[in-house]
């Protein structure tokens, strides 16, 4: 099933444009590890080199958070391209990040 | 919905959190996908806007302390100590395995800052460099220190440190890791003077004159060299080449042509003045904080003093014509030179007057200080004939001296071993003389880093509160005078990753713009990258385009005259502070605590660039309505302070800028609501306002 599916990302159209997306986080906690780590999978995979990553550790800078109107951490927020949309959790339904993210894989 | 929330308190209830914690996170977390992904056990955290903090959940909190708990192991491997500092750089915590065990550190570090004992042997350009960066907030690493153990025994550090902020991403102090090097030090310093501890060991007898008992983890290092940056030392390696000095050998006699210099790095060089008829007397003394051969700098090449070597030890000599050379080629070097003649000089001055007027004991204390300066060591061999020599006196006046001094238990003195004990006792004994010949030593270099890093680059950026994102302001803009309107005006912003673009554009009915395009980021502090603006039309005294490059400080201004189509172009290179803000001022303000002052930095164009310090000053407090209901408002005035000499010349030219006002809504989360100022050097004071659309009728 795996294997299938990167065949198919490889041969659909190569992704252009450059994705904009924030992760919030809750320094080394056990979800917002796993947040990382499956963002880096899914970004390694589908969005080659062309996205943009910040991670935002909300233990850090909680105002930051605030102000960007995340409720719970983990959350990846995507800023560009529009529109934006948003995900909790720790980002292991990868099918939904993909869709959030605004990548299509049939 | 329901049965969710009974999920999510029976979880919570299993990972022993209390009800009202539960409650307080249902209260906080309202949205469906949210609550899911908690239910889940995805989550980590809740924020709470009421604190501004985010709140861990029970699992999240027990990894993390068991993370922390693993990462505290690990330092303890990699590191003897952990210390805290506050805002002023006093240690405020110090602990670690060693700290009770080993015996080093005396209790008196809480309180110390890494200047004061016992801490030791930082140089006073070490210093400021350190300060320097401490003031930027920024981290150091394997800083290696001298410092003091329990037993008075000499111990070598490494600290390491970064700085900590809180919430509000204010400044609270340092917190770091310390390691004892002490036996790296030894071991670096043995390999350095191979030859002059292979003839100690061999013969095993003791040089007269002032021998340097070596003491364990000693830097054998010329100050003066070491004070250079590290461009002008590489430079001067080439030349330099190490040579062990021998107690009695006279590197110069009055008269004679200068060969060499010398940077003394373990040895000690007495400067001596010979009078006709009469034994010799001392007028200067020379260790590793200076130089032998200072006739040179000041262009001439006979000496003018007898150079006599008054204790074994080594040094860096380098050629008469090539230190010539690099003294022209190196400004820092001719800093370095220049501080320590100056110092000789006071030396020499105060020697004289301290040989005529103090008392033998006085004046013995003061030998012995400065001899301590010169080595860097309480622990020296003399003899009473040598120092008869040094003070001017007889032999009797010498014993007699020594031997008070040891009754008041300010040093010991066996065979000609000397040994200070109490080294602020010693400076109480002392005569004045010795405070006046330090000072002179100390205080130029503060004076020349104040010169070097005028104002400016101190100025500290300020830390972001409230990160800015996309914004579409709309705008007016009136005459301040009268009110009137004048252009109608859009406020244009968006994020991009860590950067930010601002735009704000005014339209005047005549066709004139008003353009500003700021980019800057927003990293734990604000940061302006580049700043672009074009002002075009009859509005404005000339059409003008602006660009200004933070990092690079490069600028370009091109004005074109509305009369004759004139242009001109200015450009050039600035160097431009961290808190450089040109067109940002006001999102800086509305970061600002409730209350603070805060001075940065703006570029004036006149057309030609002046880097000015702007401070922002709170006013009081206004109230504005919105709709019906009436907000507070902080009134902040700009104003823009000019050093001693462009105030002269704005005096004189009539052009003194005036001051800026700007008011800001701070309830909670902050908001622009006014600017008043001129927007173009000496342009009548405009109103910059917030607008809604409004339907035409």
């Amino acid at each position: 099933m795996r294997g299938k599916k990167t065949k198919r990302s490889a041969s659909s159209p190569a992704v252009t444009t450059v994705v904009v997306m924030r992760l919030y986080i809750a320094n080394n906690a056990p979800n917002s590890l796993r947040a990382i780590a499956n963002l880096e999978a899914i970004c390694k995979e589908h969005l080659k080199g062309n996205f943009k990553l910040e991670i935002i550790d909300v233990l850090e800078t909680p105002l930051r958070a605030l102000a960007d109107g995340i409720l719970v951490t983990p959350s990846l927020a995507k800023m560009s391209p529009s529109p934006a949309a948003k995900i909790v959790g720790n980002l292991s339904d990868k099918s939904s990040v993909l869709h959030a993210l605004g990548i299509s894989v049939e | 919905m329901k049965s969710n929330l009974g999920a999510l308190e029976k979880d919570s209830s299993r990972a022993n959190a209390g009800a009202e914690f539960e409650g307080r996170i249902l209260r906080l977390v309202k949205g469906g996908p949210e609550r899911q992904a908690i239910e889940a056990g995805q989550v980590d955290a809740v924020m709470d806007p009421a604190t501004g903090s985010a709140l861990l959940l029970p699992a999240a909190r027990q990894a993390l302390r068991k993370d922390q708990a693993r990462v505290r192991s690990l330092l303890a491997l990699s590191s003897d100590w952990c210390w805290e500092q506050d805002e002023l750089h006093r240690f405020v915590s110090h602990t670690g395995a060693a700290s009770g065990s080993s015996g080093i550190y005396a209790e008196s570090i809480i309180g110390a800052t890494l200047r004061d004992p016992p801490f030791d042997g930082m140089s006073e350009s070490d210093w400021e460099t350190h300060r320097r960066l401490l003031e930027w907030r920024g981290t150091f690493r394997d800083l290696e220190l001298k410092c003091t153990d329990r037993a008075g025994e000499m111990r070598w550090v490494s600290v390491s440190g970064e700085p900590i902020f809180d919430e509000q991403d204010r400044f609270k102090g340092y917190r770091g890791t310390m390691r004892d090097i002490t036996l790296r030090k030894r071991s670096e310093v043995l390999a350095q003077v191979p030859r002059k501890n292979a003839a100690e060991g061999k013969g095993g007898e003791r040089l007269p004159g002032v021998e340097r008992k070596l003491v364990k983890g000693e830097l054998l290092e010329n100050g003066l060299l070491a004070a250079l940056p590290r461009k002008d030392y590489r430079g001067l390696l080439a030349g330099l080449k190490p040579v062990t000095l021998t107690y009695g050998q006279v590197l110069y006699e009055p008269g004679e042509p200068i060969r060499h210099v010398y940077f003394p790095n373990d040895c000690l060089v007495s400067l001596l003045t010979t009078v006709e008829g009469h034994q010799a007397l001392e007028v200067g003394l020379v260790g590793r904080e200076g130089m032998v051969g200072i006739s040179l700098a000041l262009g001439m090449d006979v000496a003018s003093v007898r150079a006599l070597v008054q204790g074994t030890g080594t040094a860096m000599r380098m050629n008469a014509a090539r230190f010539r050379k690099e003294f022209r080629k190196s400004l820092p070097l001719q800093g370095e030179v220049h501080r320590f003649i100056h110092a000789k000089l006071a030396q020499a001055r105060q020697t004289a007057a301290c040989n005529r007027f103090h008392r033998v004991e006085a004046r013995l204390a003061r030998w012995l200080l400065m001899t301590r300066d010169c080595l860097r060591s309480d622990q020296f061999l003399l003899t009473q004939a040598f120092l008869a020599d040094m003070l001017g006196v007889r032999r009797v006046g010498v014993s007699t001296a020594a031997r008070a001094l040891q009754q008041r238990e300010l040093i010991s003195y066996t065979r000609g071993k000397i040994r200070i004990l109490d080294r602020k006792g010693l400076e109480a004994a002392s005569c004045g003389c010795y405070e006046v010949i330090r000072a002179a030593t100390l205080v130029p270099p503060v004076f020349a880093a104040l010169l070097l890093w005028p104002h400016p680059a101190r100025a500290a950026p300020v830390p972001v509160r409230f990160a800015e994102g996309v914004t579409h302001g709309f705008l007016l803009l009136r005459s301040a005078a009268d009110n009137a309107l004048i252009a109608s005006g859009d406020l244009l912003q968006v994020a991009r990753g860590t950067e930010v673009e601002c735009r704000m554009v005014f339209r005047f009915p005549d066709g004139s713009v008003w353009d500003e395009i700021v980019v800057f980021t927003q990293e734990r502090v604000f940061t302006m990258q580049s700043y672009h603006l074009v002002q075009t039309g009859p509005v404005f005294p000339e059409d003008t385009e602006i660009s200004l490059e933070r990092a690079s400080g490069k600028y370009r201004v091109k004005t074109k005259a509305h009369k004759d189509g004139r242009e001109a172009v200015l450009e050039g290179a600035l160097k431009l502070p961290p808190d450089t803000y040109n067109g940002i001022v006001l999102t800086v303000a509305k970061n600002l605590l409730k209350g603070a002052n805060e001075t940065v930095h703006v570029v004036a164009f006149t057309p030609a660039p002046r880097l000015i310090r702007l401070e922002l000053i709170p006013a009081g407090e206004h109230k504005v309505l919105v709709g019906a209901h009436a907000q507070p408002a902080i009134h902040y005035v700009l104003k823009p302070r000019l050093g001693p000499w462009l105030k002269f010349f704005a005096k004189l030219l009539g052009r003194t800028p005036p001051d800026y006002h700007a008011w800001i809504v701070t309830d909670r989360v902050p908001a622009f609501v006014r600017f008043e100022g001129p927007l173009y050097t000496a342009g009548p004071a405009w109103r910059i306002e917030l607008t809604s659309p409004r339907w035409p009728d």
